[in-house]
């Protein structure tokens, strides 16, 4: 078994608004073991943003517990000792609005190293060794994040996160707004880093074929709450929970052997309801085709079907 | 020619900036067929919306300018239409659906008199006077056939009021409120999740073909098109570079560039990131001599620099740009 480096316990936070209580995230357990990524999926508006925003401590939690590396931390950032932040990192969806337009690379790339007190030397040099890392010419260091294309803002993100050699990478869609070979060409890099540098990712994207080739372990979000954890393979194979299968089924893929691995009959209807006013019972009742009327009272508990493999679903808590 | 609905040939579209001059669709040859639904695919940046935006002729001229070609739609040259015959198109033949059903919608006002506008000047302009009472029947109507749940209280909603994939519906109700005979949409799930994705293309799907209408769609997201359409159309660098049947193009894709497209996309099977394609896409100020494709490709020949490829029939109706395909 390979050692935990992040568990999240009973983890909630809630925002006031003028309409009612939203609960972004309500209550989810999981753990990241070192050197693995865990993949955090779900439609948008399901909580996954918030749950990693929460983590790295950008929001403090309502409830719940974080434990990284053996310390709690469930505190907002203010309050996170200097190491800490230097050890967990992350990237945005959009690297557009997460660079600022004003600074240039150079610049961007050495706020991280100045913040942690770094010499100016060694600064330069790091700079030099991370732009090298993620493939982009030296030229680059004199220029402003408004000349480059999607991808290459995306790396540098990338490199400013890896600025301060950390363990630890929130991925909040990273490549969701790149083509289809940027995408691979990004992941590949992030892939090869993790082998090198034996970082943990918590990986999250709405693209499941994505999250099948980059996920050692996947957990399905909805409405704020966890409804299937598993190892990434079981969980395209095996995939329990109806609403797993309704988002397997929606996948749009193109060979033959993919579409025979989508479940069939599960036809994608209804929308995420809004977190204000949630569902009774089960959230995912009203969407659900083999919904009982257990469903609609009770909220069904987190069940461990086989080693590793969690669901929370009234069809597997009742038999 | 009379059986085509939009039939493109040999567009050449420049766009000129500070820099220099962009020369972005390098002579497009592009056929739709009546009842007919393709698909356009191709990375961003690649000149998918600058071609059906001449269609429509929306494009922004300056800086836009169409330096040759013609662009027939039902026999008729749009390029030479006048702002009259123009309108008529746009209001009786041709619809489109935007990406970002957010930005296409009037924030102001409500959806319902949004829709109601368009079946309003559809209808006046045609000579007939429209009641107050029919547009709303109409409006009411055209919710219903978008899927859209309680049209009477969606009616009276701002565009904010609704999320993503119900805003979308919307647009795509206001583009077929009126009988058109083609239905342009420009990746109209892209920023819609899956789910809703899924739900947004079967309903154009099951629409399109009640009612016989063509379609262009276009879209990066390969998968999506494949249930959907007829034929697609693969575009790089404003060129189109392959042309067939959907399952002639995903059992037997030709073109390097739509191969290596297919392999660049994670399966959902496993087998790890694939490899992606090297380098990007070229700039336009000062795109490669010959064909586009071919500093990235890797079978590139030395003629492959000097002039680009025609397209090469390969049998039923595939045709590819390739020299791999043909030339001596």
């Amino acid at each position: 078994m390979s050692k935990e480096l992040l568990s999240v316990q009973h983890l909630k936070k809630h925002f006031k608004t003028d309409e009612g209580i939203v609960r972004a995230v309500d209550g989810i357990d999981f753990s990241v073991n070192v050197g693995e990524t865990f993949g955090l999926v779900g439609e948008s508006g399901s909580g996954k943003s918030t749950t990693a925003y929460t983590i790295m401590g950008l929001y403090t939690p309502t409830e719940g517990k974080i434990t990284y590396k053996g310390t709690d931390i469930s505190i907002g950032i203010n309050k996170r000792p200097l190491p800490l932040k230097k050890d967990m990192q992350m990237v945005f969806q959009d690297p557009g609005s997460s660079l600022n337009p004003k600074r240039s690379i150079k610049q961007i790339l050495e706020l991280p190293l100045k913040a942690h007190d770094i010499s100016k030397e060694d600064r330069q040099k790091r700079v030099i060794e991370l732009l090298q890392m993620v493939e982009l010419p030296e030229d680059y260091l004199e220029r402003y994040p408004t000349k480059m294309g999607g991808g290459e803002k995306q790396m540098i993100a990338i490199a400013r996160a890896l600025a301060t050699n950390p363990s630890f990478i929130a991925l909040d869609e990273p490549t969701s707004a790149l083509d289809v070979s940027m995408q691979a060409k990004i992941l590949n890099m992030l892939l090869s880093f993790q082998k090198e540098l034996d970082l943990s990712y918590l990986f999250i994207t709405h693209n499941l074929s994505l999250m099948r080739n980059i996920a050692s372990r996947v957990g399905i979000m909805y409405l704020g709450k966890l409804f299937e954890v598993a190892p990434a393979t079981e969980f395209f194979h095996k995939p329990l929970h109806p609403y797993t299968k309704m988002l397997l089924s929606s996948i749009p893929v193109i060979t033959d052997e993919e579409e025979r691995m989508k479940p069939k009959k599960v036809v994608s209807r209804g929308e995420i309801p809004s977190p204000v006013n949630v569902p009774s019972g089960c959230y995912f009742h009203p969407r659900c085709i083999d919904c009982m009327d257990i469903c609609k009272k009770e909220e069904p508990p987190m069940i461990e079907v086989e080693q590793g493999h969690l669901v929370k679903c009234h069809l597997f808590s009742t038999s | 020619m009379d059986d085509m609905i939009v039939d493109i040939r040999d567009l050449h579209v420049n766009f000129s900036i500070y820099e220099g001059v962009l020369r972005v669709l390098n002579g497009v040859n592009f056929r739709v067929g009546r009842g007919e639904k393709i698909a356009l695919i191709g990375e961003a940046g690649c000149g998918k919306t600058t071609t059906v935006k001449s269609i429509m002729r929306i494009l922004p001229i300056p800086p836009a300018e169409i330096v040759s070609g013609e662009v027939f739609v039902e026999g008729r040259d749009v390029l030479k239409m006048s702002t009259q015959e123009l309108q008529n198109m746009r209001r009786k033949t041709v619809s489109m659906i935007f990406q970002d059903p957010t930005a296409a919608l009037n924030p102001v006002f409500k959806v319902g008199n949004q829709i109601g506008d368009i079946i309003k000047y559809s209808q006046t302009r045609s000579g007939e006077k429209i009641q107050k009472e029919e547009i709303r029947e109409k409006t009411i109507q055209v919710l219903k056939e978008v899927a859209m749940p309680d049209p009477e209280r969606i009616m009276k909603n701002y565009p904010i009021q609704l999320s993503g994939g119900m805003r979308q519906r919307i647009c795509i109700a206001m583009a077929l409120v009126s009988a058109t005979k083609l239905l342009i949409a420009d990746e109209p799930g892209t920023n819609l999740d899956v789910t809703i994705q899924d739900q947004v293309l079967r309903l154009i799907g099951g629409l399109v073909r009640k009612r016989k209408t063509s379609v262009i769609l276009i879209s990066h997201a390969l998968g999506a098109v494949k249930g959907l359409v007829d034929r697609v159309y693969v575009m790089y660098a404003g060129n189109m570079v392959e042309a067939a049947k959907t399952e002639d193009l995903f059992s037997n894709p030709l073109h390097p560039y739509t191969k290596a497209l297919f392999n660049a996309v994670p399966k959902l099977t496993g087998g790890g990131i694939p490899e992606g394609i090297g380098g990007r896409i070229p700039n336009y100020l000062d795109p490669p001599k010959g064909c586009r494709f071919h500093p990235r490709c890797d079978h590139a020949m030395p003629k492959c620099r000097r002039k680009a490829p025609p397209l090469y029939d390969m049998g039923v109706g595939h045709e590819v740009a390739c020299y791999l395909y043909g030339g001596e």
